[in-house]
């Protein structure tokens, strides 16, 4: 299944907006569109992840990789994660680099 | 000022050509006054002749039998005047009893070759199929020992401070794409120095160049019909000679200095040479192998036999070479004594060392005196001696070889650790924390210390590291055994595919692996040894075994370089960086802290607390060290995670006036180190599945 | 083997004709000590030698020895490529002043 991302620069943090599947497939374009961002010098970013039904490890990877390379004190905020997503996020350690939102309005 | 020497004048004449009787020593031939000294000694032998040829020459042009009064205990010993020593090639014939229930095997109508031959003859291109009729088919010659060092000698690196690259001198130039003058030779080798000093590697251990015969054991491929060799050459013809099918000059008979110009040249780049010599068999195989040397000159001494006079085969090769016996053991000092004193090599690999710590009917001796000899000799003493502690014949003695306080080990426990780790078997993380310190359970007992262990993942015996996370299984079609030979408990795991995939997200992760594999090994404590070409992903295509491959399949294909040049600035730069922290080259196991952490503490996703149990695929280590000349601390923090999950690890809280800089990631693909090490403010890092990452402190 | 000498912008230069090894070394050598003189540079012309063997190596680099002993100049001129580099890889290259003939030699006076 296919994967369209949005990406926005906003007043005070950068959003992404997702709709599909992360998976082996579509991990690679969601890599490059934060790769394309200038991670170092983002405060806050955000990712949209209403519209997302699957999260592999892949996908994963990218948010990681996305967390390592934002400055010390800057907050990654996954906005309207699944049960399922939020549960792999919990196990593998992520919420201590992530924050989990249920609308924009919390972030 | 020439003194007129009593000995530069012949007393008799024998075939025509002027003798006199000679000197026992040194053993082979020599120069003297006017003439050539020979020396060949044989314990059972009744009589010996020297056989001369000119070079080349399938017949010889003279036979000059010792006379009895030229013999002093078993050495037959003559100074022949007016010889040519350049074109001279030599032998001898010794008669004696032919009685192998005995153990006696003399056939005086055998040329054989002198086992002290310093340099050989009759074998100077690799692969030119040998005439198997011919009467004298290794020739030894009369080299120099004169050449010119210019006061280059060995360099003495402390054992801690080496990283060894384990290479094979015609595999690793012989491919076109090596773009070198002299594909598979010394001289290629030389070509490469740049390309090994760049990489950081200090030491390189040159698989057997001791000549050996190619063609032993030769056979076709029943399918392909292509020819298989002993590629790997780990079997002897001579001892004292370097292989001259490896020369670019050998076809000139002048390898003995082409070998010493290498040295000189590695050690003016300050990488030192190690030599993996191999002392438990020879070229002759058992009783149906060819007789060109100890078999007709002593069998019963030099070979381990059975009451009934057959081989013993404790190197699964046929014949096994008795190194306890007195006369043997002085064989191999004279052997290595002379390439430390001559071509300046800094260490000694033995391959197969158990057999040397065997009595001669194979029994493990518990004080060996090979093995004490060899610790104590004073032209060896700074030398490095380094133990394959195992043989075929079933003894394992990894951290058990009669070591006298001197010799290191190839730790076998250490790869095999390291690989299931890395692949997340469970039930590793006790172990692997004792790998990574230098193995203090194998080595602390005995008060070794941690350079002890050579460390490595992959050597020539098994995959690639390429291939071992590409591959489950061993493919060795290639060597024409049904895929039978080759060792099955690889613990190698392919990612997701046997073999070649164009799958992005496989490819990625065996990368990763790649570089997670090296991370570890080169952040151990011990001595890290790497296989060529593993810095820019080497594959042998799945073959775990390609001992007899003389293909593509072997050679390194330098072409590589330029696909996995990411990999290869990555292993260069820790490479790099463990040249640059001595808190992970600490050579003592008890060695004491630093006032800000222990000299070595793990740590777990929490610090101070790792997770022991058998679930675990965590470990973090944090090793310190003093450096009062430099009035400060060394201190680097590795974490890994081998699970299939990321996973957050608090680091280690520091006092104040402290920072961590972070080095390596290999999570982190577009930027698995960052070569100005930037500052690390974060309470905790997130590692990426079967990520490692690798911190440094610093003071602010 | 042969050997003749003459003068070229003031270098005495000896012409090698032939291979150099064991057998040969000996003439070369002792032609070589008589015609060495303290006052000229030598320049050992090496155009018509096919081969040299590591006694011919070795004499040369003796000649070196003793030419430096002296304060003369040595230099080898119309070395072949193979014997050029049999000596890279026999590390006696570098010992040596080496010209490709005798134009290139520098004049000397």
């Amino acid at each position: 299944m296919n994967l369209t991302i949005e990406s926005i620069s906003q007043d005070s943090y950068h959003l992404i907006t997702l709709n599909g599947d992360v998976d082996t497939k579509t991990a690679p374009a969601l890599l490059e569109a934060l790769t394309a961002l200038e991670l170092s010098a983002i405060q806050e970013l955000r990712i949209e992840l209403a519209q997302v039904g699957f999260m592999s490890s892949a996908g994963l990877r990218a948010l990681v990789f996305a967390k390592q390379k934002m400055p010390h004190g800057s907050r990654l905020v996954l906005v309207g994660t699944s049960d399922e997503i939020a549960d792999v996020i919990t196990k593998t350690g992520l919420t201590q680099a992530v924050t989990l939102v249920a609308s924009h309005d919390e972030a | 000022m020439l003194v007129d020497r009593i000995d530069a004048l012949p007393t008799d004449e024998i075939a025509g050509f002027k003798v006199r009787p000679g000197k026992p020593l040194p053993f082979g031939v020599s120069h003297t006054p006017n003439g050539l000294n020979f020396s060949i000694y044989t314990s059972a032998g009744t009589a010996c002749t020297l056989v001369l040829f000119n070079r080349g020459e399938e017949q010889p042009f003279a036979e000059l039998p010792f006379p009895e009064n030229y013999r002093i205990g078993d050495v037959f010993c003559m100074v022949v005047f007016g010889l040519d020593y350049e074109d001279l090639e030599y032998g001898f014939r010794i008669d004696g009893p032919h009685d192998p229930g005995a153990g006696h095997r003399f056939d005086p109508s055998k040329v054989l070759m002198d086992p002290y031959a310093r340099l050989i003859a009759g074998r100077d291109v690799w692969g030119e199929t040998p005439n198997w009729d011919r009467l004298y088919p290794y020739r030894a010659r009369v080299s120099f020992d004169d050449f010119d060092w210019e006061g280059e000698r060995p360099l003495e690196i402390p054992s801690e401070d080496l990283v060894i690259y384990e290479t094979h001198v015609r595999a690793f130039t012989q491919s076109p794409t090596a773009g070198v003058k002299h594909p598979g030779t010394y001289a290629a080798l030389v070509e490469k120095i740049p390309y090994l000093k760049d990489l950081g590697v200090n030491a390189v251990e040159l698989m057997p160049i001791y000549e050996f015969d190619e063609f032993e054991n030769s056979r076709i491929h029943p399918d392909t019909g292509e020819r298989l060799y002993n590629f790997w050459g780990y079997s002897t013809v001579g001892f004292f000679a370097p292989k001259a099918a490896y020369a670019a000059t050998g076809r000139f008979g002048m390898q003995v200095d082409e070998f010493k110009q290498l040295v000189k040249t590695f050690h003016r780049a300050g990488i030192e040479v190690i030599l993996d010599v191999v002392f438990n068999h020879t070229a002759e195989g058992n009783e149906h192998g060819p007789t060109l040397s100890f078999k007709g000159l002593d069998n019963k001494t030099y070979y381990m036999l059975t009451p009934e006079g057959y081989y013993f085969n404790f190197s699964g090769t046929g014949n096994t070479l008795n190194c306890n016996n007195p006369i043997v053991r002085n064989l191999v000092l004279d052997c290595l004594r002379y390439w430390a004193a001559e071509y300046h090599i800094d260490g000694f690999r033995f391959d197969l060392a158990t057999i040397l710590g065997r009595d001669p009917w194979g029994a493990p001796l518990s004080n060996p005196p090979l093995l004490e000899s060899l610790a104590f000799d004073p032209i060896l003493s700074s030398c490095k001696l380094i133990a394959e502690a195992w043989d075929a014949g079933g003894l394992y003695q990894v951290g058990t070889f009669p070591a006298f306080g001197r010799w290191g080990e190839w730790n076998g426990k250490y790869r095999d650790c390291l690989r299931r780790y890395l692949k997340g078997d469970e039930a590793q993380v006790g172990q692997f924390a004792q790998r990574v310190q230098g193995s203090p359970d194998l080595y602390n007992p005995s008060g070794r210390s941690p350079a002890t262990s050579i460390n490595f993942i992959t050597c020539h015996d098994g995959f690639t590291l390429a291939d071992l996370v590409s591959f489950n299984h061993k493919h060795n079609d290639a060597n024409g055994e049904g895929n039978r030979d080759g060792g099955d408990d690889n613990h190698s795991w392919n990612c997701g595919a046997e073999g070649w995939t164009d799958d992005p997200g496989i490819k990625a992760l065996r990368q990763r692996q790649m570089m997670n594999a090296m991370a570890m090994l080169l952040t151990s404590r011990g001595t890290p040894m790497l296989l060529m070409g593993d810095e820019f992903g080497r594959s042998q295509h799945g073959n775990n075994n390609a001992y007899c491959i003389d293909s593509a399949i072997s050679w390194v294909d330098w072409s590589l370089l330029e696909g996995n040049a990411a990999l290869h600035s990555f292993v260069r730069a820790l490479i790099r960086f463990r040249h640059q922290h001595p808190a992970l080259r600490v050579n003592r196991f008890d060695a004491p802290g630093t006032a800000l952490f222990p000299s070595c503490s793990f740590h777990g996703t929490h610090p101070w607390s790792p997770d022991w149990s058998d679930q675990s695929r965590q470990l973090a280590w944090l090793m310190a060290t003093d450096l009062p000349d430099q009035g400060r601390i060394d201190a680097v923090y590795v974490a890994t995670n081998m699970a299939h999950f990321a996973s957050w690890f608090s680091l280690p809280q520091l006092p104040e006036g402290y920072r961590w800089h972070l080095c390596f990631n290999t999570g982190d693909a577009t930027q698995p180190f960052n070569p100005e090490e930037p500052p690390f403010d974060d309470s905790g890092i997130l590692l990426g599945d079967r990520s490692v990452v690798v911190l440094k402190v610093m003071s602010t | 083997m042969n050997l003749t000498t003459s003068t070229f912008n003031g270098w005495n230069a000896i012409h090698v004709e032939g291979q150099v090894d064991s057998k040969t070394v000996t003439t070369l050598r002792d032609y070589i000590d008589s015609e060495v003189n303290e006052a000229i540079p030598v320049a050992l012309d090496l155009t018509a030698v096919p081969f040299m063997s590591s006694a011919g190596l070795r004499t040369l680099l003796t000649l070196h020895r003793r030419t430096q002993e002296l304060q003369v100049d040595l230099a080898l001129v119309g070395l072949s490529d193979s014997i050029a580099e049999t000596m890279r890889v026999t590390g006696f290259y570098d010992f040596f002043v080496i010209y490709a003939d005798l134009q290139s030699l520098p004049p000397r006076g």
